[in-house]
């Protein structure tokens, strides 16, 4: 390398770049730990890690400051980790474990931009004796309406739950796709449901008044969003919704992702001649297979509430790809099909089994990136602890 | 003069092994009862098979906080009040064994004068009526929420419960599976308990009408009969069920023993021979120093094997790796710091790595002591049961923090002893910033393979590598702090007093990623925490403030650097 590039990239490539670098992903981890008590596992890691920069709390008041975010730090990190090789590069038994160190290093960072970006983890959740299509995003609602008249299928459109959000306090949605126009009178990112009987008065009267479906028997109510201290709670968005048609009103109904709790967590509308059903819900991405849960075991210490193995034993059938078998999926045990790996990630109940379904292009990449740092630093540790033995001893 | 030397070294290795065997001598009174036989039998409880005096220990633990109890002004071991409890409960309702340390808890049962601390089953249920009111209202508080108060009136119902389970023979599941059809289940439910409980179902089994002849015997004050039922008894579990049987009496073994707690004390000793040998080193030709650092040296090495032979035995008697909980993570990281001082001692023979792992070694044993609650070989849930990378996960990464910790402690070494002794020489400088640099680098390789293994171990069983949990970033801020450290130094940014200062801030992230991720109160990796805890750590971190602003004072005003 010539001179004149390496006065260039000089600064680029200091070690106090890096040491500042380190110092400053430390703070964000450390801030983004926190936020965690406050927020959302997925909340905190969109808003620190998988962004560029972002507002950061300072501790006192609702101060925020401007700080760098993990990608921004990575792709940082990787420049001057680059342009300190392009500098300082020499072969050499000193520096060969350096080097394999960070070519790890590179990959490892690549693989959590590559998860980051293109990762998608889905849920399905299975009762013994039923079968699944499709997989839910249980991070992402969406309202359903079906129109079941079709011979043979249904048809579904789906309105996403961000879009209600947005229309929320009386915004209405007019789409010429949809059956009737929707004005959302509330939303609630995570609520419960209570019976009308038992709920405070205070909450009745602050409620929009439902004529129809299961909103006349139960109400929903506002609750803060899980946060990552929580340990895997799930958000259940509920909204009360009015349907209209040429501005003549159909009804309110009060939508939920707590509708699974009823006999039918859909809910009909009639407009003219026609009925649709609605059902809020995690959106869905259907399979050109099917899940049948066979048998679901859950096994507890004697005496105990404490799990100590739980199993799903499913059938697998892929008419596209010719295939019908039996699997047993379990702890540390996944299933690999299509690109898709379906891991035993919970249940609930005795006969209900839900698996995490993951799509990750780059899941390799950690592997790889381990294997090269872990060489390398043993390659430079054993180098470096012979000479300091030997120097020592002598 | 070598023969001083020897002389103290010989001598300190006689006082260890003194030490070493004193929990092995009968410290009880043989009584007509053969209650060692008894405790020896295996029973089931929390899930894992244990023999009935683990069962013991650890319930008067939990009750009493004491592993023995006063009967009629005499110290008994806990067996014997557990089979007082068990089938004599007229007897045993009046040992004073409740411990209650919150003034309202104890102005409730009427005893906030004096400062009694325990008390009897039957002082307590005299106030059961509004005992009760009071349990049923701390219930509607979620535990999290409760004020300090509410948690000790948790505690003593569950104390209460506890007891009461015992004395219903609901708890624990004392018979055992002899047929592979067979389960642990408790006496209780085949035998109707003689003081209430659930109502019995069917034909007992032979092991049940056993057990009930030998708790029969007990209540009825015939220790011949009792001797003779108990030694037929374990005859035939040795016969049908060996391995469980074996198992069990190595823990009574186990419990006799008290490996951890004697390298505790072995662990002092060492501490301060080896403060005696380097406050001795003007007398060098006595051979004073020389003998005591070698005495110290040796005394270690036995406290060191002690902690390995207690850590292998936790691995063999519970089957997982031997990081499961914060009580076992704490024995691990004192007995890896351990092993590290050693292996410096044997590199620079300076008396240093001797008086650190003595002193981490002890400090851990304490904080380890104060983790334990209960049994503290509890079984694992699902997730994170066995698993080759959840095993070599804990291990490594555990490691990693044990190696950051001694560099920290080297790094307060360095500055404690820098600005306030003369004892900084130059030489000492070289040794402790290259002592320093490689624990350093140690830790960095250790905590960095560790966190990624962790990283594995999770897209092993859910299919995410890396998900920004609390725990997780807890690991690779210690992987950080190492990287920034080295680099820093590389760089030429940071000298010896640099890499000491901050060291010893890789003690107050070390301390976050173990302890400060569990108080955010967090899910999967959080393995329940305790209150007191939380004052300890805030002390534990402003101590090392101030150690890092005592450091930050200039050289030219700490003593070993003004001529």
């Amino acid at each position: 390398m010539n001179k004149g590039m390496k006065k260039i990239l000089a600064p680029v490539a200091s070690l106090r770049l890096t040491v500042l670098l380190f110092a400053l992903a430390m703070v964000l981890i450390l801030v983004g730990t926190v936020a965690q008590k406050y927020e959302g596992n997925w909340a905190v890691v969109d808003q620190y890690f998988h962004s560029l920069w972002l507002w950061m709390p300072v501790g006192f008041a609702d101060l925020r400051v401007p700080f760098v975010g993990g990608y921004s730090l990575c792709i940082l990190m990787l420049v001057n980790l680059l342009a300190a090789h392009a500098v300082r590069f020499k072969l050499s038994w000193k520096r060969a474990g350096i080097i394999i160190t960070h070519v790890g290093l590179i990959v490892l960072l690549a693989g959590e931009l590559v998860t980051g970006l293109f990762a998608v983890e889905w849920n399905m959740t299975i009762d013994e004796g039923r079968s699944a299509n499709y997989a839910q995003d249980i991070r992402v609602s969406e309202l359903a309406i079906v129109d079941p008249s079709p011979q043979g299928h249904d048809d579904v459109l789906t309105v996403p739950g961000s879009m209600l959000a947005r229309h929320t306090n009386g915004g209405t949605i007019n789409e010429p796709q949809l059956p009737f126009d929707i004005q959302v009178l509330r939303w609630m990112p995570n609520s419960t449901l209570t019976g009308r009987g038992m709920a405070d008065p205070m909450l009745k009267q602050n409620t929009p008044e439902v004529t129809e479906g299961f909103g006349t028997m139960a109400l929903a109510s506002s609750l803060p969003p899980a946060t990552g201290v929580d340990g895997g709670q799930v958000d259940a968005p509920s909204a009360y919704l009015r349907f209209s048609r040429d501005g003549e009103t159909l009804g309110i109904w009060m939508v939920s992702l707590h509708g699974i709790a009823f006999d039918d967590p859909r809910q009909p509308v009639t407009v003219g001649d026609k009925t649709y059903l609605i059902e809020l819900r995690f959106r869905r991405d259907y399979k050109p297979y099917t899940l049948h849960l066979i048998d679901f075991k859950h096994d507890k210490f004697v005496g105990t509430q404490i799990p100590k193995n739980f199993s799903s034993e499913v059938r697998l059938v892929d008419p596209t790809h010719n295939e019908d078998r039996t699997v047993l999926i379990y702890m540390n045990h996944p299933l690999r099909y299509r690109g898709e790996t379906f891991y035993q990630s919970g249940y609930s109940g005795d006969t209900r089994t839900i698996l995490q379904v993951v799509r990750n292009p780059g899941w390799l990449m950690p592997y790889i990136a381990c294997s090269l740092v872990s060489l390398g630093l043993s390659v430079h540790f054993g180098v470096m602890l012979r000479k300091f033995v030997s120097r020592t001893r002598r | 003069m070598n023969k001083l030397a020897t002389l103290i070294h010989a001598a300190a290795i006689l006082l260890s092994l003194a030490v070493l065997a004193m929990p092995l001598m009968p410290k009880h009174e043989q009584g007509v009862y053969d209650l060692d036989t008894l405790g020896s039998l295996p029973v089931s409880a929390g899930g894992r098979t244990k023999p009935l005096d683990t069962v013991a220990r650890n319930s008067l633990l939990i009750v009493s906080d004491r592993q023995t109890v006063k009967i009629d002004g005499i110290r008994r071991p806990a067996i014997r009040w557990l089979i007082d409890v068990m089938t004599r409960p007229n007897d045993a309702n009046v040992y004073e064994v409740f411990r209650i340390d919150h003034p309202d808890v104890k102005s409730l049962i009427e005893a906030n004068q004096g400062d009694q601390k325990r008390f009897s089953f039957n002082h307590i249920q005299r106030f059961a009526q509004e005992l009760n009111v009071q349990f049923q209202q701390v219930e509607a508080i979620k535990p999290i929420d409760r004020d300090a108060y509410q948690k000790h009136l948790a505690e003593l119902r569950d104390h209460v419960t506890t007891y009461s389970l015992l004395f219903t023979q609901q708890a624990p599941y004392t018979v055992p599976p002899l047929t592979a059809e067979e389960q642990w289940r408790p006496l209780s439910a085949e035998i109707h308990a003689p003081h209430g409980g659930h109502e019995a179902h069917g034909e007992p089994s032979d092991a049940a009408k056993r057990l009930s002849n030998i708790f029969l015997a007990y209540q009825n004050q015939d220790p011949d009969h009792f001797n003779h039922e108990v030694a037929d008894y374990a005859t035939m579990l040795d016969q049908r069920i060996p391995d469980i049987t074996r198992k069990a009496r190595f823990e009574v073994f186990f419990n006799k023993l008290q490996p951890f707690y004697q390298s505790t004390v072995l662990y002092v000793l060492a501490f301060l021979l080896v403060c005696a040998s380097l406050l001795t080193a003007g007398f060098k030709g006595s051979g004073l120093p020389k003998g005591l650092g070698r005495a110290a040296v040796s005394v270690l090495t036995l406290a060191f094997c002690l902690s390995t032979f207690g850590l292998s035995a936790r691995v063999y008697m519970q089957g997982y790796a031997p990081v499961t909980n914060l009580y076992s993570s704490a024995v691990f990281i004192g007995w890896f710091c351990v092993a590290m001082g050693l292996f410096l001692e044997w590199l620079f023979r300076n008396g240093m790595g001797t008086a650190l792992s003595a002193l981490i070694g002890f400090v851990t044993m304490i904080i380890a002591h104060n983790l334990a609650d209960g049994d503290t070989m509890n079984m694992m849930q699902a997730v994170l049961d066995s698993n080759f990378w959840l095993s070599t996960h804990v291990i490594t990464v555990t490691i990693g923090y044990s190696a950051t910790f001694l560099a920290g402690f080297i790094g307060i070494t360095y500055i404690l002893m820098g600005v306030y002794t003369r004892g900084l020489t130059p030489d000492r400088r070289k040794t402790l910033e290259k002592m320093m640099y490689g624990v350093i680098a140690f830790a960095l390789l250790f905590s960095f393979i560790g966190t990624v293994l962790g990283g594995i171990w999770a897209d092993q069983s859910w299919g995410r590598f890396w998900g920004w949990d609390p725990k997780e970033n807890g690991a690779v801020l210690i992987v950080l702090m190492n990287a920034l450290i080295l680099h820093a130094r590389w760089g030429g940014m940071i000298k010896a007093r640099g890499v000491a200062i901050l060291a010893v801030f890789g003690n107050i992230i070390t301390v976050w990623s173990w302890f400060g991720t569990n108080m955010l109160g967090v899910g999967l990796h959080s393995y329940g925490f305790m209150d007191s805890a939380v004052f300890w750590i805030l002390v534990f971190v402003g101590s090392q403030l101030a150690v890092m602003s005592a450091g930050m004072i200039p050289v030219s005003r700490w003593r070993s650097f003004v001529s």
